[in-house]
């Protein structure tokens, strides 16, 4: 202990007594103390440990020191008696002979003893998590967290850098300082020889202070830069449009166009990161829902959400329509469910479930469904489902699918074996008398059609479209295409595609070209109808043929056999296959798209964009009154990370008295103070010889904003480069002299104000297609269409840095130059000692 | 010591893959330039003349052997070849070559009794020139036993010859044709089978295709490519040499091989001579044959068990000879890492293997500096150990980053990394250093416990006081356990005084380069956070010895113990466990 906290002692007890000091004493003494700055330390060290290493990492720490023991016990087991041993045999000889002899026998004994464990012990250890042998303690909550780190967790859904600014280790680190402050005050001598601790404690300080200005007014995040367009004559972009804001990098925003008044940025706060909230709203019944669809993080659909959206000012949201945010899909895709519509909106959706009666995995046979699929019947792309063993089809009678034509083709028997067949009616006199026959085909088949006159080349069978279909009402739709040759008895041949799914808008493809070379294209000749039955795997076919809800089916089997089910009522089952059957279930009357988060598995996830929003949705709730009735909306929305810029994810609700809201989900954007950036050019700076990227360089243009005569400084261009960013607004100005530059400087080191532009990203595509183009002569050099630049303001980064110089010179001065000044002093001392001209100190 | 090899093998053992949210973005350049295996993607012609494919003329196993020790390729091994992003030559590239593919330095085959190891370049050249002689010879490299044993278990029905064959390590290109595919559609997606299947289908790629990596001829400007060997001209010299060359190969005519490659060697420098690359050729040469590293870990061995034995016998020439070995090994750990400094155009301290050589020979150095100026052989046991124990990691424990190549551009335009890598590698070796003197400190007071507990004299007669005076050059007779432990403490403490304060040094400067460079001073990344965490163990070392001096010198040495744990898993676990923007450190 030190004279000085010897004398704080003394005071102490001299002034902090009685019943009302006693306490302060305490608290003077706890906080003056350097085991309570052990003990914060260790803190701080567990928090770091908290916040960086996953849970399950964590947990796996007893096993690995199970591990470690039993090799220290093999190694000891086979080295302490070879040690007790040689050290009794060598009693009596030399030192250096005993310590060779004891030194080689733990060195093998060590050695050999690990050697012997990774032989036998290892093996029965070690653990294989595909087989799940071996041994390890809390093996599945090790597999289930092992990336996840604590701030993860649902709950607390935070960034790094949102953790450390938490609370607990604010108060850490603020006793920290404070008990830091008390301690040097209480117990070192504020002497020259006691400049280094000081200087450490101080800097210490320092830096806290400084880096409290500089999180509570930090900004940071990135922009995009376009590039302008391109001079054909010199290859050059010209100056690229503006830029005034910038991207931030954890806020995120919802903006809203109300009735097309322009975006509106409302900030959100407590958005999650990590975790799935309430995946499943919808407004409405859910096709997924109710069809309990299995999705991955379908367990996290209860997890709740309800975060009100914040009204700003002058909004032109309507004052009765309010927005909150309902749920949060922290890594989906976008899927498309069903939601039950109200009457006349929308079409019809009948579910079919799929039950099997075979015995699981673990000999079980359920009597639920194991699939359940959901046809909206008058949608051409969606009545439609299968996959390479089976296909699904649900229709509506004649109107949405099954006219009687087709029905009376589908149900034709087929000779074994078939795997393709074309019916083909030949309309004959007397009208309604006509030549009809079923012929099973493959690629080149050649048929003569009766005694019609017509002939039937069969070009190619093929199992999706040669080209994508672009009738109306069919976009998106596909189907199983024969395209055959056509010989009419008194004419030139033509090409038919024939479709499987929709003979309703089978073609000829004429011989005749059009003028851009395409053949011409005609809705089928009457004169003769074909039509493809297909047998290369199991078809069913469910109609709806009525109005009452019966259904009947058509099952084709691989080969052709065919059975027709001429009624199932509505919750019966019909077998598609021995032990696999369907059962009609519900029917709504209208359902309508609606576009929802499928939640992707952990292993399927890009891990450095997990907890970036990037392949985030987010559900607005959108909630008003009409007719005296409350209504609500939900839409998900997509995450936009360059709202305005990239791809748009803009979604809309309507609200039924005609309104409505388009909305986005995109990160916070900041505006640049008093200046707006614009891409001059840009260049990848490639090392010799075209080898990998050396460095990065966008010439970029500041220019001042605000009325003439108001800007604080001149347009100014600027290269900025990996590791040598741009300053903006200030800029260290050569054409003036240091000392009017200096005093800009230190203020603008403590501006929040004065923001930093550093390279960021680039658009890698553009510039390598531009190059490949240079290098077959076509462009005149590459170009890249945009630069991302990162922005940020460094507010009191000059206090910091202070604090970290005064830490980083105070160090040597307490390790080097106190003890010299010390042994210099006690040297002086025993000189005056032995001259007898010591005084001792008068205290 | 130990800890280091075993926790780079747990960090690896363990491979997860955490995801983290980060408040920094990591910028364009940061990450690590993409490996580029193969130069050429599209088919190119052989420039050696078409390869045999004829099963009758492959040559048996001795008359390769034969052909191989008859052919001097040494004319060709400085050849600059252009591979990966940089100019290196023909033997590096035959190295890497072999060493990717084979998992091997060397190709190695069993002829009779004997097993011929095949230098690389000979092994490179042969499979562009003869590759229907590795169809059935395990070549290809699989260190995945599992993948291995999946291959071998299709291809050898009987099981005396899966034994035999999951010995080499490697499996043969033809059971990869043959199985390959069932074996990936059966595992592909499950880890760690994912991996090894693409690390092998990574050296499937270079034997099939190993003729591609032949970019050797200088282009006639810096911002131009490189050419393949095979686009030359047909009537030029360099191409006719190495048909010629390829042609006296596949006749087993070493003397036209001989002459050939010195015929190709004397004219592809000819082509744009102004790009040639001339000295460093000679320098990265040098490099590999000299391979200092390995070379290093030996005599870093044989100089820390010459002091350990001289401490325990007290013979002054074993602490001499120790020393002078000592001084040998970092002489040759410099010159490696300068040679490579030279080849790669930068400070080589930007990978893993490259800060390991780096911080090795950082702490070696001061732990000799030190041994040398205070006469104390205790820094330089303590200065061997670490030299031993790190090169031995980093040469031996498939450390990435040991073939030179361009690293991160976010490194190379910035003169503040130097200063902050190098000071917090320094720091990271002065933190083993001050192990291995804590080490020393924990041995001799247990030792002393456990083998005179009584008192301290006996000690000295058990030897510690003699070891005392070898560490601090004192007379033996003054000597006790008190004063050698005081002696160690001191010892400790002078490295880890010096260790906290560059780390401290090297935080902030790191702080001044992101602040730079990212944006932000401090954005709690992983390897931010953990070296703070290390820093301030060796704070709490600092205040505990304040606080509680009974006995600091033991408390010290156990957290110091701790801090080298630390920062092991700064060093090594946040790297491989804990995503982060120190993607390249």
């Amino acid at each position: 202990m030190s004279d000085k906290a010897r004398r704080s002692n003394a005071w102490d007890d001299q002034h902090l007594r009685g019943p009302v000091l006693y306490p302060v004493r305490l608290v003077v003494k706890a906080l003056s103390s350097i085991s309570l700055a052990v003990c914060l330390l260790s803190l701080t060290v567990l928090y770091g440990i908290s916040a960086s290493v996953p849970v399950g990492l964590l947990v796996l720490a007893p096993t690995y020191l199970l591990y470690g023991l039993s090799a220290v016990l093999v190694a000891g087991g086979v080295t302490i008696p070879a040690f007790v041993g040689v050290r009794r045999l060598t009693r009596n000889t030399q030192r250096p002979a005993r310590f060779i002899a004891t030194f080689v026998v733990l060195l093998v004994g060590i050695m050999g003893g690990l050697a012997l464990w990774r032989m036998f012990v290892w093996p029965q250890l070690r653990y294989d998590p595909t087989t799940q042998e071996g041994f390890r303690l809390f093996a599945g909550f090790v597999e289930r967290y092992k990336n996840i780190t604590l701030r993860r967790l649902p709950g607390i859904e935070m960034s790094e850098l949102e953790y450390y600014a938490w609370w607990p280790l604010r108060v850490i680190l603020l006793t920290f300082v404070v008990n830091m402050v008390f301690a040097t005050v209480r117990r070192i001598d504020f002497t020259v020889r006691n400049i280094g601790v000081l200087t450490v404690h101080t800097g210490i300080v320092v830096l806290a202070l400084g880096s409290v200005y500089y999180a509570g007014l930090k900004q940071e995040g990135d922009t995009l830069l376009l590039a302008g367009a391109i001079d054909p004559r010199t290859g050059n972009p010209s100056v690229g449009p503006p830029q005034d804001m910038f991207y931030d990098n954890t806020r995120v925003a919802l903006f809203v166009n109300a009735g097309n008044e322009g975006w509106e940025q409302h900030p959100l706060h407590d958005i999650p990161r990590y975790n799935n909230y309430n995946v499943g709203a919808t407004s409405g019944a859910s096709a997924w829902a109710t069809g309990k669809l299995k999705q991955p993080g379908a367990e996290e659909t209860e997890r709740e959400l309800s975060l009100p959206v914040a009204p700003i000012p002058n909004s032109s949201i309507p004052p009765d329509v309010s927005l909150r945010v309902v749920g949060y899909a922290a890594y989906a895709e976008p899927g498309t469910d069903w939601v039950k519509g109200t009457t006349g909106q929308g079409d019809p959706l009948r579910f079919v479930y799929l039950h099997s009666q075979l015995p699981d995995d673990e000999g079980h046979i359920s009597d639920d469904p194991i699939y359940t699929v959901f046809f909206p019947p008058r949608s051409p792309a969606d009545r439609i489902t299968g996959n390479d063993v089976f296909s699904l089809e649900y229709t509506l009678g004649a109107g949405a699918g099954m006219t009687p034509q087709r029905w009376k083709d589908l149900t034709e028997t087929l000779p074994p074996r078939t795997m393709h067949a074309l019916v083909v009616e030949v309309p004959q006199p007397p009208p309604g008398t006509s030549f009809r026959a079923v012929y099973p085909v493959q690629i080149g088949s050649a048929l003569t059609i009766g005694d019609t006159g017509f002939r039937i080349g069969v070009k190619q069978l093929e199992p999706t479209p040669p080209f994508p279909i672009i009738t109306d009402g069919y976009r998106g739709a596909t189907s199983s295409v024969a395209v055959v040759s056509i010989t009419p008895p008194n004419g030139e041949a033509y090409d038919r595609y024939v479709y499987h799914r929709f003979p309703e808008i089978n073609q000829d493809l004429l011989k005749e070209l059009k003028p851009n070379g395409q053949p011409v294209r005609r809705d089928a000749d009457p004169s003769i109808r074909v039509s493809l039955i297909e047998a290369d795997q199991l078809y069913v076919y469910m109609d709806e043929p009525g109005s009452d809800g019966t259904t009947r089916a058509i099952v084709r089997q691989k080969g052709g056999a065919v059975k027709v089910i001429d009624s199932i009522a509505p919750g019966s089952r019909f077998e598609v296959l021995d032990k696999v059957s369907l059962r009609i279930g519900e029917r709504w009357p209208s359902a309508v798209k609606f576009e929802r988060p499928r939640p992707v598995p952990p292993e399927e996830q890009k891990k450095d964009e997990v907890g970036t929003h990037q392949h985030s949705m987010l559900a607005v709730e959108a909630a008003t009154t009409i007719g005296g009735r409350p209504y609500t909306q939900v839409v998900w929305l997509p995450f936009s990370r360059y709202m305005g810029v990239m791809a748009s994810n803009q979604r809309r609700i309507d609200l039924p008295d005609g309104r409505s809201l388009d909305l986005m989900f995109g990160r916070l954007q900041r505006p640049l103070p008093g200046f707006q950036v614009r891409l001059l050019d840009f260049e990848m700076i490639a090392y010799d010889h075209r080898g990998a990227p050396r460095d990065y360089q966008s010439i970029v243009r500041v220019v001042p904003t605000g009325a003439p005569g108001t800007a604080r400084f001149e347009m100014f261009d600027h290269v900025t480069k990996l590791n040598s960013p741009l300053q903006a607004p200030f800029h260290w100005d050569d054409q003036r002299n240091w000392l009017t530059n200096l005093p800009e400087r230190l203020v603008a080191g403590m501006s929040p104000f004065q923001f930093k532009f550093s390279q960021a990203g680039w658009d890698q595509q553009g510039w390598a297609r531009t190059q490949a183009q240079v290098d077959a002569g076509q462009a005149k050099r590459p170009i890249a269409s945009f630069t991302i630049l990162q922005v940020g303001n460094n507010p009191g980064i000059h206090l910091i840095a202070a604090g970290g110089i005064m830490m980083g010179l105070g160090i040597p001065w307490a390790f080097y130059l106190k003890p010299w000044l010390v042994r210099r002093e006690k040297r002086r001392i025993q000189e005056a000692v032995a001259a007898g001209t010591w005084k001792p100190p008068h205290k | 010591m130990l800890l280091a090899p075993i926790f780079f093998a747990l960090c690896v053992v363990l491979g997860l893959d955490a995801a983290s949210s980060r408040g920094q973005t990591p910028p364009a350049g940061n990450a690590h330039p993409q490996t580029q295996l193969l130069s050429v993607e599209e088919n190119i012609s052989n420039p050696f003349g078409p390869a045999n494919s004829d099963a009758a003329k492959v040559p048996t196993r001795e008359a390769k052997a034969l052909l191989a020790a008859a052919v001097d390729l040494d004319p060709l091994r400085d050849l600059a070849v252009f591979h990966n992003g940089r100019v290196k030559i023909l033997d590096t590239l035959a190295r890497e070559t072999v060493q990717r593919m084979t998992g091997r330095k060397k190709y190695a085959e069993r002829t009779g009794e004997s097993t011929y190891k095949y230098e690389p370049l000979f092994t490179l050249l042969d499979l562009s020139i003869d590759p229907a002689y590795y169809a059935d010879k395990p070549i290809i490299g699989i260190d995945y036993l599992n993948l291995r044993r999946a291959l071998i278990d299709l291809a050898y029905p009987d099981e005396a010859d899966q034994k035999r064959e999951l010995k080499s390590g490697a499996v043969t290109p033809l059971m990869l044709q043959r199985f390959g595919a069932r074996v990936a559609q059966a595992h592909m997606g499950e880890e760690p089978w994912a991996r090894a299947l693409n690390e092998t289908d990574q050296a499937a790629g270079l034997f099939i295709k190993s003729q591609a990596n032949f970019v050797m001829v200088a282009p006639p400007e810096r911002t131009a490519a490189w050419d393949h060997l095979s686009r030359l001209d047909p009537s030029s010299p360099a191409r006719r040499a190495a048909k010629d060359l390829g042609a006296a190969w596949r006749a087993g005519d070493a003397a036209g091989v001989n002459a050939a490659a010195v015929r190709l060697a004397a004219e592809l420098p000819k082509i744009n001579p102004e790009m040639y690359p001339t000295s460093h050729r000679g320098i990265e040469l040098a490099y590999n044959r000299a391979n200092a590293f390995e070379w290093g870990y030996w005599m870093y061995c044989l100089s820390l068990i010459t002091l350990l034995l001289a401490f325990g016998t007290g013979r002054r020439w074993l602490a001499a000879t120790g020393a002078t070995l000592l001084v040998l090994a970092v002489g040759l750990h410099a010159f490696g890492f300068v040679a490579r400094c030279i080849i790669a155009e930068r400070f080589a301290i930007q990978n893993q293997f490259e800060s390991m050589t780096g911080l090795s020979l950082f702490a070696a150095g001061v732990g000799t500096a030190i041994m040398l100026a205070r006469r104390q052989w205790l820094f330089g046991a303590a200065a061997a150990a670490v030299g031993f124990m790190v090169l031995i990691t980093a040469t031996q424990a498939g450390i990435p980053g040991v073939h030179v190549e361009r690293e991160a551009a976010i490194l190379n335009t910035s003169i503040l990394l130097k200063y902050h890598v190098t000071t917090v590698l320094v720091s990271y070796g002065l933190i083993a250093l001050g192990f291995v003197c804590s080490l020393f400190y924990l041995g001799s007071y247990y030792w002393g416990r456990a083998t005179a507990p009584a008192a301290a004299p006996t000690l000295s007669a058990a030897g510690a006081g003699e070891l005392s005076a070898m560490a601090v050059g004192d007379d033996p007779q003054t000597s006790t356990r008190a004063k050698l432990l005081a002696d160690l403490d001191t010892a400790q403490m002078i490295v880890l005084q010096l260790a906290f304060w560059t780390l401290g040094v090297g935080i902030l400067l790191g702080a001044w380069w992101a602040d730079h460079s990212w944006g932000r001073w401090w954005g709690f990344d992983p390897k931010e956070t953990w070296a703070l965490i290390t820093w301030i163990i060796y704070l709490i070392v600092i205040h505990v010895r304040v606080a509680a001096p009974a006995r600091k010198g033991l408390t010290t040495a156990w957290l110091s113990t701790l801090g080298f744990i630390m920062m092991l898993w700064t060093y090594f676990g946040v790297n491989l466990l804990l995503p982060g923007l120190h993607a390249y450190a």
